[in-house]
């Protein structure tokens, strides 16, 4: 809120950000382990990278680690890599938690050895229902240089929060949408016109994880009505067709307050109201150099899914178009294929 | 209170083997008065030159001085900022009362220079001390039109501010809410206006501050690290006088003048609305946005008679700010207090002070699904007596004692309409203060003086409130919570309490140059909880409890000073130590809004500062000025339990107010009778940070590593200011002056904060946030008559 406030007076003022040259001859590579484990099969996964010097400006993966999920109560779930970092289950079908049952991740990279905390999968919480509002947000989205404001949907979450326990949320999203650009409009490296002849029409499959999370704290055993997790902007996204799953994730205090500030350092812009930076402790550990810093956070939790399907034709607001003046099967993840039932 | 009387005894029967047997020597005689403007305005810390003898002394703040000297004839010579020099003769050959009235030399308005009081003085036992009188700071360049108290004070030894757009000011290594900042005498708790670009202080109806940061007299107290005291005018006793100022955000009229022979009244009030400048923003977020101040002065002073005088002086300020469809904030002070002085004699005199002031706090959510309101504020009233008795040969003596009793609202939540929030509401933070002190300045010999002051406070913290006890072994968290404790209404749940020896010794080398040396502690029971840099209205005041002991500071400080016959230059140095116990910074990611177990975020350790002022300035001349020079540490320990309560590995680590080195130059030149132009240059070491040290990607944004704390720095700070003045031609009665005035003249993009950070279309890398990166034009426009 104090953030909106300072943007103002930022702009009043003619506050500006600027790029500084920082030196800094001791830094290091760690390694980041990003993991979320429920009771739903196909939507587990682990992903291994590296965190970079910045005169590093590339991502690097662990491609060669041993990953492994157990159980207290004896359960075994084996990973394999797939690429850019991802490990996924070797047997996917089967591959899912039971709220109760306490689980570890276990990493191996050559001689090194990770080991997360053990986990109890929570009761998951059933989501009431899924609906949108039409909001404008002030965002640079991916490919972007600046910030623009976009008109959009705010999708908005109703739960019953149960009242004997301490709840904490976090959401998750799969979706596919429709997208439509312009392939005979396209410039070459040169700047001049080269016209495409495929494809003007794609469809996107893509995740999409945030660091929105809500605790009970001031609504324990309320009705929680218009709860924001998502936005979408209509241009790119709601061209056509938008379909998406919402996950519920009913997640530990300990993941709670490690999203709660990776999503606080994800918005700071260094104002006066921001609180400073500081380390973020994930859970965890190096078993064969213990005062190494490891990264990052192997989440276990309890899932729910709704799914929702919109139309542009549905949206009460001209959505405009999407310009990109390319082969639409350039965009990340994009297929020509149309999936089946759309 | 008992407890406090026999100390005072104590005190008193101790300091009487200071005093040199006045055995054989001949009867002295009491030469006492009082020093007023023309307009019957007492004047505080004016000097008065006896001689022979050349004995200096300057009046307390009613404008009275005493001194006991044997019979002769003597010339009283006294000398005030911008008064015309008065001299009197006295033949003493019984108690004497005398009375100096000064002529102002701003009635003059052509005068070509101005003479500034000097800032110390070499006479007296004070150090660390800087005095400022109203006149010079109208002299200082001007942000979005207005001078400021809170910046002035920014450019003297030994001060960083905390930021632009903060009200908040660090001393000597010391937080922001370790200054007692007062408005004549009350404590003010959050002095800024409009996010700290103005001050709850109107220039207007400003008397002076003095900025006391070592050898704190024992009449201060209740803060650690730096008392400021601001004091506004009273009204004058001559003929009704108007002011009124305009500059494009903001106006301000006053007025003051005599009711009656006896009494008379200050009135001020000033808003701005920089609302219709927020509706020519393109963006219908800042378009729909809205902001006000506005504050009032009211000061009355009734002179019963001789004897007996009693003033009153209130403040009330109101700042809001809306966001559309979503928040909006207000606060509000209200101060005020009634003092009744009475002389009860020649060699003693009292003032018994009722003081009040409160903050609060409204911030109301409209967004559908999110209503609420939420309130928190603090009240805080004081009862106090403070007495000056002269009649010891060689003493002064000052004593007093009183009560201030808190009561303090951290947070009350209160949904409406489709809110799905909880009501929540904290419990009410309860306590007293109860102080007594005594200091005596002996002059042992012309050459040396001491000052021997010893303060007490007793705290009780009171119910009704919940005392967790929190698991051993484990870091404090809500969760580790075991066992709780409930404490009624009013009870005792925790006292604190303990003595503030405050001692310096002046030995002067000659008329213009003394050596100085103090030690201080210094005890608080309140602070603010907040984990930003500046003082914002969502921070909370809190008070000392059975988790969070009170701040202690003791302080060191040698100097030497000089001051040129003429007051035409002026030197200082000071060397200061300062060891601070039960210093506060917070955990990793604290939540510090509405959290019932507050005490289970906040990481408690030691602390230590040390520096080395300069300050050279010129006061006479067409050419008047200051430089200040400042090297200085301020460093933090926290070794707490568990790794979760200790910070880098429980090493020292530079605090968040360590900035070595502090560069300040002003300069003021009369070019012509009626113009003038002056320059404010500031240089200081960048703050610590903590920095990265490396980048990664998690659910597919870029984040940086950062590991410790505070392990690097922002870049260095430095600003130009400037400004011109002009006095036009006086015309019926009605006196005008403009000013035009640019802030950060070279427009340096200082960082207010760095932060690591990725931006499409860019590498990974550190930026810098600049709040003010281009220079800032102002103008005003006021008229006195």
């Amino acid at each position: 809120m104090f953030r909106k406030f300072l943007s103002i007076v930022l702009i009043l003022l003619m506050g500006c950000i600027d790029p500084i040259d920082f030196k800094n001859n001791d830094q290091q590579e760690h390694m980041v382990v990003e993991g979320s484990f429920t009771n739903m099969a196909g939507i587990n996964y682990v992903r291994l990278s590296y965190a970079q010097p910045y005169t590093y400006p590339y991502n690097k993966f662990e491609e060669r680690a041993s990953v492994i999920i157990t159980s207290e109560e004896g359960e075994q779930f084996y990973f394999s890599h797939d690429q850019a970092g991802y490990y996924y289950p070797v047997d996917a079908e089967n591959t899912y938690g039971r709220p109760g049952h306490t689980y570890t991740l276990q990493v191996n990279v050559a001689d090194k050895s990770y080991r997360s905390e053990p986990i109890t999968l929570r009761e998951p919480v059933p989501i009431g229902q899924v609906h949108f509002a039409i909001n404008e947000k002030t965002f640079a989205l991916q490919g972007d240089k600046e910030k623009r404001k976009h008109m959009g949907y705010q999708v908005l979450v109703d739960f019953q929060d149960p009242a004997q326990v301490r709840n904490y949320y976090r959401w998750s999203f799969a979706r596919q949408y429709e997208v439509l650009t312009q392939p005979w409009d396209y410039l070459n490296d040169m700047g001049d016109p080269a016209p495409k002849n495929c494809c003007a029409r794609c469809w996107i499959q893509e995740k999409e994880e945030t660091f929105t999370v809500s605790d009970d704290r001031l609504t324990n055993g309320k009705q929680v009505i218009n709860r924001e997790v998502l936005f979408i902007p209509f241009e790119k996204y709601l061209q056509t067709r938008y379909k998406m799953k919402v996950y519920q994730h009913a997640i530990t205090p300990d993941a709670f307050e490690f999203y709660r500030i990776m999503g606080q350092q994800k918005e700071s812009t260094g104002t006066v109201f921001d609180p400073p930076p500081s380390e973020i402790k994930g859970n965890m550990r190096s078993t064969s150099t213990p005062e190494e810093q490891v990264l990052g956070f192997f989440d276990v939790s309890g899932v729910v899914m709704q799914e929702v399907d919109i139309r542009a034709n549905d949206i009460p607001y001209p959505v405009g178009i999407f310009i990109h003046p390319d082969d639409c099967r350039e965009l990340p993840g994009a297929t020509d294929v149309q999936p089946v039932g759309w | 209170m008992h407890r406090f009387a026999s100390l005072l005894t104590l005190l008193l029967l101790f300091s009487f083997f200071y005093a040199e047997p006045a055995i054989g020597q001949e009867r002295h005689y009491e030469l006492s008065g009082t020093i007023s403007s023309q307009s019957g305005e007492p004047m505080a810390g004016a000097y008065v030159l006896i001689n022979p003898g050349n004995k200096t002394i300057s009046t307390d703040e009613r404008g009275r001085f005493s001194v006991s000297l044997p019979p002769g004839e003597y010339t009283l010579e006294s000398q005030y900022l911008g008064m015309e020099r008065v001299e009197q003769q006295v033949n003493l050959f019984r108690d004497t009362s005398v009375r100096l009235q000064m002529k102002s030399k701003a009635t003059n308005l052509r005068q070509v220079e101005i003479v500034a009081k000097s800032s110390m003085d070499v006479q007296s036992t004070q150090m660390g001390s800087t005095y400022m009188d109203v006149k010079l700071l109208t002299k200082m360049p001007a942000l979005l039109g207005e001078v400021d108290v809170i910046r002035s004070v920014s450019s003297l030894p030994g001060v960083v501010s905390a930021g632009e757009g903060t009200a908040g000011f660090y001393v000597r290594g010391g937080s922001a809410d370790q200054n007692l900042v007062l408005l004549d005498d009350v404590p003010v708790f959050n002095s800024a206006h409009l996010f700290g670009f103005f001050s709850v202080y109107n220039p207007d109806v400003l008397k002076s501050y003095t900025l006391h940061r070592s050898g704190i007299s024992a009449r201060y107290g209740s803060r650690i690290s730096s008392i400021l005291d601001v004091q506004l005018r009273d009204g004058n006793e001559e003929r009704p006088q108007y002011q009124a100022g305009i500059s494009p955000i903001s106006a301000k009229f006053s007025v003051d003048g005599p009711v009656s022979p006896k009494l008379t009244i200050l009135a001020a009030g000033r808003a701005a609305y920089p609302t219709y400048l927020l509706r020519m923003f393109n963006s219908d977020n800042i378009r729909n946005s809205s902001g006000h101040f506005y504050d009032l002065n009211l000061k009355a002073n009734y002179k019963l008679n001789e004897n007996n005088t009693v003033s009153f002086s209130s403040y009330h300020s109101n700042d809001g700010f809306k966001f559309p469809f979503d928040t909006t904030y207000q606060w509000s002070n209200t101060l005020g207090n009634i003092k009744w002085t009475h002389v009860y004699g020649n060699s003693l005199s009292s003032t018994v002070t009722v003081a009040k002031s409160t903050y609060t706090n409204q911030i109301e959510g409209i967004a559908t699904g999110d209503e609420f309101n939420m309130s928190s504020g603090i009240d805080f009233t004081q009862i106090k007596a403070d007495l000056g008795y002269f009649g010891l040969e060689r003493h002064a003596i000052d004593f007093g004692g009183g009560a201030s009793y808190y009561t303090i609202e951290p947070g009350k939540l209160e949904p409406y309409g489709t809110s799905s929030l909880n009501p929540r509401e904290l419990q009410i933070d309860k306590g007293t203060e109860y102080h007594a002190y005594l200091n005596d300045e002996v002059t042992l010999n012309p050459r040396w003086t001491v000052s021997l002051g010893l303060r007490h406070t007793y705290f009780v913290k009171r119910g009704p409130t919940d005392v967790y006890v929190f698991a051993e072994g484990r870091p404090r968290s809500e969760t580790s919570i075991t066992d709780t404790t409930h404490y009624g209404e009013g009870s005792k749940v925790h006292t604190y309490q303990g003595l503030e020896p405050r001692a310096s010794v002046r030995f002067l080398l000659n008329d213009t140059r003394s050596l100085k040396a103090s030690y201080s502690r210094t005890r608080q029971y309140l602070q603010l909880v907040t984990n930003t840099a500046a003082i914002t209205p969502v921070d909370v005041w809190k008070l000392a409890n059975t988790h969070i002991q009170p701040q202690i500071a003791d302080q060191v400080a040698v100097g030497y000073f000089y001051v040129k016959p003429d007051n035409a230059y002026e030197f200082s140095w000071e060397v200061y130590y300062k060891w601070l116990q039960n210093q506060v910074d917070y955990k990793d990611g604290a939540v510090l809004l509405l959290n019932p177990a507050l005490e289970a975020e906040l990481l408690i350790g030691k602390g230590m500062a040390y520096g080395s002022e300069w300050l050279l300035k010129k006061n006479t001349g067409r050419t008047t000025g200051w430089l200040s020079l400042t090297y200085s540490r301020s460093m933090r320990q926290i070794d707490g339990e568990t790794p979760e309560e200790t910070i880098n590995s429980g090493n020292w680590y530079p605090s968040n107010y360590d900035k070595p080195l502090n560069l300040n130059v002003f300069l003021n030149r009369q070019l012509h009778p009626k113009w003038t132009v002056s320059g404010n240059f500031n240089y200081t070491t960048g703050r610590p940070i903590t920095a990265s040290d490396s980048w990664y990607r998690y659910h597919g944004h870029i984040f940086a590593n950062y590991v410790g704390r505070n392990q690097a720095r922002m870049p260095d700070y430095h600003r130009l200011d400037a400004s011109l003045n002009y006095e036009f031609e006086k015309r019926k009665r009605v006196a005008y002056t403009a000013s035009f005035s640019v802030y950060n003249l070279y427009g340096r993009k200082n960082a207010y904060s760095t932060f690591f950070r990725h931006y499409y279309g860019r590498p990974p890398g550190a930026y810098k946030l600049a709040i003010i990166g281009v220079p800032i034009p102002s103008i005003n426009l006021n008229a006195r008559f």
